[in-house]
Parts: C-alpha cells; sequence; structure tokens
C-alpha cells in the first residue's frame, strides 16, 4: 500500500497513520472472514438441501448477517484505500487551491453523511432489540450494530485523511477500485 | 425533493465525492430537506438493502473468479486459444481475444479479465510487431466481454435490483458474448491481412497443457449456468459450488492454488463485494425518494408522449446508456438508472430481459472508453502505452460494439434466443 509508507513518519501524524493502517487492516481481515464464513454456510446449506434432505434455515440467516458484517468493515477499509467509485475528472484538472477546496468540501459531506448514517442506525439498533430472527434467535437489533460500527470506523477515516491532507495528497487519492465489474 | 435530491447528487459527483456517498447524501438531503419523513429511513433502507439473501450471490461469484484467478489460469487460457486460432492473419490480436472470451467465462469480470491476458499477451503482441496502442485497444476491448459473457457480476447486480431471473440473463447471454467475439475477431482479422507476425513469440513457447486439463477450468460456467437454469440450484448456492468447485480445480487438479492464494482470493473479495455492495446499498436511499415522488411513473409517461415506438425508444436509450457508462461504472451506472427505467420499459412492452442484456454490452463499452474505462488504463499500463493513444486506437472497436446494439436492436431475437 502506499499508504504504509507514510506510516513510518514520526509525531503524531505517523502515530495516526499507523493507529490507521491497523484499524484499516483490522476491518479488511473482518470483512475478509465473513466471507469465507458466508461461504461455508452456504456449502453447508446445499449439502443439508440436496444431500441429506434436511433443509436448514439458520444458515440463510447467518450467512446474510455475515453479509452485512463484511459489507461495512470492507466499505469502511476501502475509504482509507481510497477504492470507492469516484468521478474524479473536474477535480483532477484544477490547480491545486481550487482542487483541495473541492476535497474539502467533499470530505465534509462524507463526514456529514457518515455521521448521519452512523447515529440513525444506533437509533434503529436501540429500537430493533425486541425484534429477534425467526431461526437464529439473534435480536435483529445487534445485526444492525454493524451498520453502526462500520460507519463509525469509515468517519474515523474520513476524518484522519482531512487532518492529514498534506501527507496523504502526496500519494494517489480516490483511487479507482480494482474490480470495475 | 427530487430538485434536492438532483441538485445534491450531481453536485456531490462533479466535485469527486465517492458515487456511493452522493448517492446515499442526496437522498439524505432529499428527505430532511423536503419532507416529513424521519432521516431513520436512511439507516432502515440500508439495513433492508443488505438483508437479502440473494445478495450473497455477488461476493460468492467474485470469490469464485478470484480463486479461478489466484490458480493462474490465464497461461492454460491463452495456450488454448493459440492452439485454436494461432495460425491465422492477425492471430495474435484474435488470441487475445479468444482467451479473453474464455478467461470472462470464468472470472465474470472485465477488468480481471484484461489485467490476465494482457499480462501475458501484450509483450507477445508488442514483439510480433503489433504496437503497443493497438496491442493494448485489443485486450481492453476485448477484455469487455468479461463483463457478458456469463457468469457476470455485473448481470447478477441487473438481476437483483430489477427482479429478472439471473439464470436466464446468464443463459441469454451467451448468444450476444460469441458475436460479439467472433466480430472482434473478425476484426482482428481484417487488420492483421497485412501484418507479418514475429515467428519465435513467448505465447508459443507457453507448455500446452492437456487439453483436457484446460476443459475443466472452463467447466466452472457451465455447472453455474446449468445449474441455475434447470432450477436445481438459486444463483447463490450455485456461486458456492462454483468457489467449491474453483478451490478443488485449482488445489488438487491444477496444484497452483496456494493457501496464501485464497487469503488473497478472499481479501480482494471482500474488498470488491464492499465497495460494490456500498453502493448499491447507498443507491437504495436514492431509489426511495424516487419512487416515493413516482419518478419512473413520470419518466415513463414523457417517454410515451414522445414515441410509444419501441425501436425508437431504444435507440434514445442506447444513447443514455452509452453516455452514462462514459462517465460511471458499470455498477454505478446499472443502480442509477435500471430503477427510473423499469417503468419506462414496462410501459412501451420492452422485455425486461432483453432490456437487461442490451444494457449491460452497451455499459461494456465505457469500460474501454475515456474517461474513466477501467481497461483502457489496465491495458495503457501493461503496454507502457499512453492512455491518448490507446483511446484513438479503441475507436474502430467502440464502433463495432455500437453496430452490434444497432443489430440488436433491429434483431431483439438475438438477445432472448434462450427464453
Amino acid at each position: 500500500m502506499q499508504i504504509q509508507a507514510e506510516a513510518d513518519r514520526t509525531g503524531w501524524r505517523g502515530a495516526a497513520f499507523r493507529f490507521c493502517n491497523i484499524l484499516a487492516i483490522l476491518c479488511q481481515t473482518i470483512s475478509a472472514l465473513a466471507i469465507a464464513t458466508m461461504f461455508t454456510l452456504v456449502c453447508i446449506q446445499v449439502v443439508y438441501r440436496y444431500i441429506l434432505n434436511v433443509p436448514l434455515g439458520w444458515t440463510q440467516e447467518l450467512s446474510v448477517f455475515s453479509l452485512v458484517l463484511s459489507v461495512m468493515f470492507g466499505m469502511a477499509a476501502a475509504f482509507w484505500h481510497g477504492e470507492h467509485f469516484h468521478v474524479s475528472l473536474l477535480r483532477d484538472n484544477l490547480p491545486p487551491l481550487p482542487g483541495n477546496i473541492l476535497r474539502f468540501v467533499g470530505r465534509a459531506a462524507t463526514i456529514v453523511f457518515l455521521s448521519i448514517v452512523m447515529w440513525q442506525s444506533y437509533t434503529l439498533s436501540l429500537r430493533a432489540m425486541r425484534q429477534i430472527s425467526p431461526t437464529t434467535g439473534i435480536p435483529i437489533g445487534y445485526i444492525q450494530w454493524f451498520l453502526v460500527a462500520g460507519s463509525a470506523a469509515a468517519l474515523i477515516f474520513v476524518v484522519m485523511r482531512t487532518l492529514l491532507w498534506r501527507n496523504v495528497s502526496a500519494v494517489a487519492e480516490y483511487e479507482v477500485g480494482e474490480d470495475g465489474k | 425533493m427530487i430538485t434536492i435530491l438532483i441538485f445534491v447528487f450531481l453536485g456531490l459527483l462533479i466535485i469527486g465525492v465517492p458515487i456511493a456517498v452522493s448517492l446515499g447524501a442526496a437522498g439524505a438531503a432529499a428527505i430532511y430537506f423536503g419532507s416529513s419523513i424521519p432521516l431513520l429511513v436512511v439507516a432502515q433502507k440500508m439495513f433492508q438493502g443488505l438483508n437479502n439473501f440473494s445478495f450473497l450471490a455477488i461476493p460468492l461469484f467474485l470469490l469464485a473468479g478470484s480463486l479461478m484467478e489466484e490458480a493462474r489460469l490465464s497461461e492454460r487460457l491463452v495456450a488454448m486459444a493459440s492452439r485454436l486460432v494461432g495460425r491465422r492473419p492477425g492471430a495474435l490480436a484474435n488470441v487475445a481475444t479468444t482467451s479473453s472470451a474464455f478467461f470472462g467465462a470464468i472470472s465474470g469480470s472485465a477488468p480481471a479479465t484484461t489485467a490476465a491476458v494482457g499480462t501475458v499477451l501484450i509483450p507477445s503482441m508488442k514483439k510480433a510487431g503489433y504496437s503497443g496502442a493497438d496491442a493494448g485497444a485489443v485486450v481492453a476491448a476485448s477484455g469487455a466481454l468479461g463483463l457478458i459473457i456469463p457468469p457476470s457480476i455485473t448481470m447478477v447486480v441487473y438481476g437483483v435490483i430489477s427482479g429478472v431471473s439471473i439464470g436466464a440473463l446468464f443463459i441469454n447471454g451467451i448468444i450476444p458474448g460469441i458475436l460479439l467475439t467472433l466480430a472482434i475477431a473478425g476484426l482482428n482479422y481484417w487488420r492483421g491481412r497485412k501484418r507479418v507476425e514475429g515467428g519465435d513469440l513467448a505465447v508459443r513457447k507457453v507448455e500446452p497443457y492437456g487439453l483436457l486439463k484446460n476443459l475443466i477450468a472452463l467447466f466452472m460456467p457451465v455447472i453455474i449456468i446449468v445449474g441455475i437454469y434447470s432450477g436445481a440450484f438459486t444463483p447463490t448456492e450455485s456461486a458456492a459450488i462454483a468457489c467449491a468447485y474453483g478451490l478443488f480445480v485449482g488445489m488438487f487438479i491444477y496444484r497452483t492454488l496456494t493457501l496464501r492464494g485464497i487469503q488473497r482470493a478472499l481479501w480482494s473479495t471482500a474488498a470488491t463485494t464492499a465497495v460494490i455492495m456500498f453502493l448499491m446499498v447507498c443507491a437504495n436511499i436514492f431509489a426511495f425518494v424516487i419512487t416515493t415522488e413516482r419518478v419512473p411513473q413520470l419518466f415513463a409517461t414523457w417517454v410515451l408522449g414522445v414515441t410509444d415506438n419501441q425501436t425508437v425508444v431504444m435507440l434514445m436509450l442506447l444513447v443514455l446508456l452509452i453516455f452514462v457508462g462514459t462517465f460511471l461504472d458499470n455498477v454505478s451506472a446499472l443502480v442509477l438508472l435500471v430503477p427510473t427505467l423499469m417503468a419506462t420499459i414496462t410501459a412501451v412492452g420492452i422485455d425486461p430481459l432483453y432490456f437487461g442484456v442490451f444494457t449491460i454490452i452497451a455499459l461494456a463499452v465505457g469500460q474501454f472508453t475515456p474517461p474513466v474505462g477501467l481497461n483502457l488504463y489496465i491495458a495503457s499500463n501493461i503496454a507502457r502505452e499512453s492512455v491518448e493513444r490507446l483511446s484513438r486506437a479503441v475507436v474502430p472497436f467502440v464502433l463495432l460494439y455500437i453496430v452490434a446494439l444497432l443489430v440488436f436492436i433491429a434483431i431483439p431475437k438475438l438477445l432472448t434466443v434462450f427464453s
């Protein structure tokens, strides 16, 4: 990662970079493990339904919960690595000052949006604590905490990128994602 | 509400805010400033968007493709394509196109196809006398076949958004995929008639492997398509079986898939899934405002006021899709356009299945055109050629795709042969 090089700097900026890198690795690991869990659960479901002729309900619920976990933590890490799809035509063709102003405005809008998601997901999760999933018996409110935690992590990444913009501007920002599909 | 939605969305999009955030923030702003609906609906729509079993097909198809990539399949597929078409004019260009068709059938991703095939073939093509721009253009345009030939992640996304059967989309993507492969091959042949290609090519040194062993990899899309279309498995289950098959083939038959490779495949799948799904989830907020304001119905009424001729409507939509696909990646274009256009399609009497396959082909053009065509940048990087020169070299392929789309408008049955 290009951002890794920035983490070697000393002082609070270096510490902040190291913290964000570790947090991003943690988010990516959780996201990847959730994908592995999802794959395993769907395979178990296929074996039980088609080979043993015993349809399972809990595998389907848990695999969907794994998807929520994977997406929310993965999208947070993608904010740190600048992997979300974006259109940077205008910003790339502007002189540095107006380009940086636009970048700052964009970051501010992202921070406001992620704050709304975090707060509203928290409110929603409190309301959904009494709503129990049919087969696993897990309160849906706990699953909605994945939204709160994911958006909180994303918020940290965007705020840090804004605070450390002088360092981050040295590396390619908001690179295009690898998938493109 | 709708004015706020459009202004905020376009404003944020233009200044470079991630498209997912632009969609979500525009929806939140429209709800907050333009209605009395509480903002809690933002979180509700996001959770509803994720809490869906059919969405599981997306990460599992991505994982199946990543596992096959980690098993280093590209060299095998190039060697097989080289045996098939490697002795005629435009040979290496046609090896690139055929390999892309094979690889697209396994990876389901256009940029992955371009990167995998380009890395093996572009250096050989340059040695054989192709200019960097020509070599890159062939690989970039052929890489877009990964979007059309099933299984395609874009088809899964369209199926999930529109409610059209993913199995039907997959099976009906085969004929246009083959036709476009043949059309590109024909163009390569015509352009390569006077080119004398060097004989000592790295690609021809690639160990040919056994034909049967190579065909084992290509059996994966067959399992997926037959499994879904016969009704034996759901798309999600079919994707999981494809992953299991990929693991088995990579680890025990090719013996090229290592534990480190599986780990890399999981990480890249997680990253790609998160970006695609977050975009779709945020689009759910945007779509909520659009449907609350009855925009799809209003747009359909406006179109029907202009014309109710299916061909004219499809021509109008072709222009719209090419334009949007030029500036947005295909998943963003789908989540933005499909919910709005569905009412129009239905009102005019166009089959949503036909429209789905057509839309995916039209959006494929944006994969290799500037300013956001990812295939173009990947090919440019591998060919060490400027994007400007590559952009000029892809023009014949862009025209070819547009001609093909016009043919598909004139003969709609070509896109729904199996329905």
